[in-house]
């Protein structure tokens, strides 16, 4: 035998890498099924309301939210809220996401350093944070931007330093062993070969930790907080102003939602590299 | 170019070599083959500075090896490709890691890619690659730095037959074009007959090296030698040696 053929080049030409772009149309199609939830919750909300006077402190109509949002936006009552909360979430985000990344680092990379802080990180996830809020915030100077966008950041902490250890820790060893064998520096190691490795769980702790921070700036406000989204739906409920509480509620969905979507955009992004999805 | 000197390993209380040592000449093609477990991938690391032995040493060119060295090239079973870069990326890891300009290493890969017939793969992610071509990219990638010795780890233990035959065909070529010294390990008796100049056989743990089987098969080997009766004795010597019950 002379010639000996290759049985995996001969046929085979590069696969393309993104999926073919969806019409419109077809768009449209794929978001009807999550339209059609959007209707439905409506429509009960609508059946809900509809003839129950008696309720009318505790539920609002549509009709009711939806004027009360633009009498809210108009008087600048809204904006300023939600400026609050976006600059807690932001503050938060920035607090607790990077220590998380590196006490998560720590703890997966350093046997010491899991022995010493592990059983306080996991101990403290148990502690109801509506008991210590109180105190957090006492000791940060009052209620304010800066003892809720704490209680914000340690909500976000736990979820993150969680991604953070799964993430670090599933670098496969044969691949250490490569950079080893290479004579990769620590620091090579670590932004060639852990961090991306890390990068879909610490994704996934992001995603979860930017809806928190939303959930969490509301419960910092909960403290005697004069401003921000939470602030408003506290003092909405305590003026029996159930329209004012149901369009910080949507608000406050409408953040987290947006702020889920640029994590999501980002992720994809940055993680071209995974196969893409049929 | 690669001396091993009575190297013995023990992890714990397990002793896995005992007194092992033997010599790659230069240009030289060696199988290393044994039982599984026997210590076959530890002696494998241990020469490319990836494990310091309990006792003795390696020498590359009369200097002892204590870390990885770029002249001594490793292939592991998996092609272990970081699924985040591109082919090319892949490649060019080793040199990235050194420092060398990007224009520079982004030629030595596309040459590396070139030479494996795997230039239209060159912007492709690793999980868009077959297995034999991914296992060719990892050898894109342990060439690149142009290593003087080349250890492998049963390089095509993942592969299926027809693709191995393929890759040791082409293996022997690359081998004859580039004179490389190249130590392989495999589980497989025939590979080890195809492929080397000689056999190093281990024997079960504690593994000791026990015998050198010469292979006086003509150069270049053809797929058809496996059929001659020559090629068959030497195969059936090689199980006698390892005690492994014949098929």
């Amino acid at each position: 035998m002379a010639q000996t053929i290759s049985p995996s080049t001969q046929t085979i030409s590069p696969p393309r890498l993104s999926a073919p772009r969806l019409s419109p149309l077809r768009r449209l199609w794929a978001r009807l099924p999550a339209i059609a939830v959007a209707v439905g919750l409506l429509a009960l909300w609508h059946i809900q309301t509809r003839d129950s006077a008696s309720l009318a402190f505790v539920i609002a109509t549509p009709q009711a939210v939806w004027q009360a949002f633009g009498q809210l936006i108009n008087n600048g009552t809204l904006p300023n809220h939600l400026a609050t909360t976006l600059l807690e979430v932001t503050l938060g985000l920035l607090m607790g996401v990077p220590s998380a990344l590196v006490l998560g680092y720590l703890i997966a990379r350093n046997r010491f350093a899991e022995r010493t802080f592990a059983p306080y990180v996991i101990g403290f996830q148990a502690v109801p944070l509506i008991a210590i809020a109180p105190i957090l915030i006492t000791r940060l100077g009052g209620p304010g931007v800066a003892s809720v966008s704490v209680v914000a950041a340690l909500i976000v902490f736990f979820p993150m330093l969680m991604a953070t250890l799964v993430g670090i820790r599933g670098v496969p060893s044969e691949l250490r062993e490569l950079f080893r064998a290479l004579n990769a520096s620590p620091w090579q190691t670590f932004y060639r070969l852990e961090l991306p490795s890390a990068a879909p769980s610490l994704f996934g702790g992001l995603r979860v930790s930017v809806t928190l921070a939303v959930v969490g700036t509301v419960v910092g406000e909960g403290y005697g907080a004069t401003a921000g989204l939470g602030f408003m739906i506290f003092s909405s409920r305590f003026m029996y102003n159930p329209a004012g509480v149901m369009v910080g509620v949507f608000t406050l969905t409408a953040l987290a939602l947006l702020l889920y979507e640029i994590v999501a955009r980002l992720e994809r992004r940055a993680l071209r590299w995974r196969a893409p999805q049929p | 170019m690669l001396r091993v000197e009575s190297v013995w390993q023990r992890f714990g209380a397990l002793e896995v070599l005992q007194d092992v040592h033997f010599e790659l000449r230069a240009g030289e093609f060696v199988c290393l083959i044994g039982p599984s477990g026997c210590g076959k991938t530890t002696l494998l690391r241990i020469a490319a500075g990836l494990l310091k032995p309990s006792a003795g040493r390696v020498l590359f060119a009369g200097q002892p090896i204590t870390a990885p060295r770029p002249e001594i090239g490793i292939l592991f079973q998996q092609p272990n490709l970081l699924p985040y870069l591109s082919t090319r990326a892949n490649v060019e890891l080793p040199l990235a890691l050194r420092g060398v300009p990007r224009s520079e290493r982004r030629r030595a890969a596309q040459d590396a890619l070139a030479q494996l017939g795997l230039a239209d793969f060159a912007e492709v992610y690793p999980s868009q690659l077959s297995g034999g071509m991914a296992q060719r990219a990892a050898l894109g990638r342990a060439l690149v730095q142009n290593p003087a010795v080349l250890l492998m780890d049963e390089p095509f233990g993942a592969l299926d037959a027809m693709t191995r035959e393929y890759m040791q065909l082409e293996l022997l070529d690359l081998w004859a074009r580039t004179g490389k010294t190249i130590l392989m390990v495999t589980h497989s008796l025939t590979e080890a007959v195809f492929m080397a100049d000689r056999v190093l056989v281990l024997t079960a743990r504690p593994s000791r090296l026990s015998v050198t089987l010469e292979v006086p098969l003509a150069r270049p080997r053809r797929l058809e030698m496996v059929h001659s009766a020559e090629f068959g004795a030497l195969v059936a010597q090689l199980r006698g040696y390892i005690g492994a019950p014949s098929a």
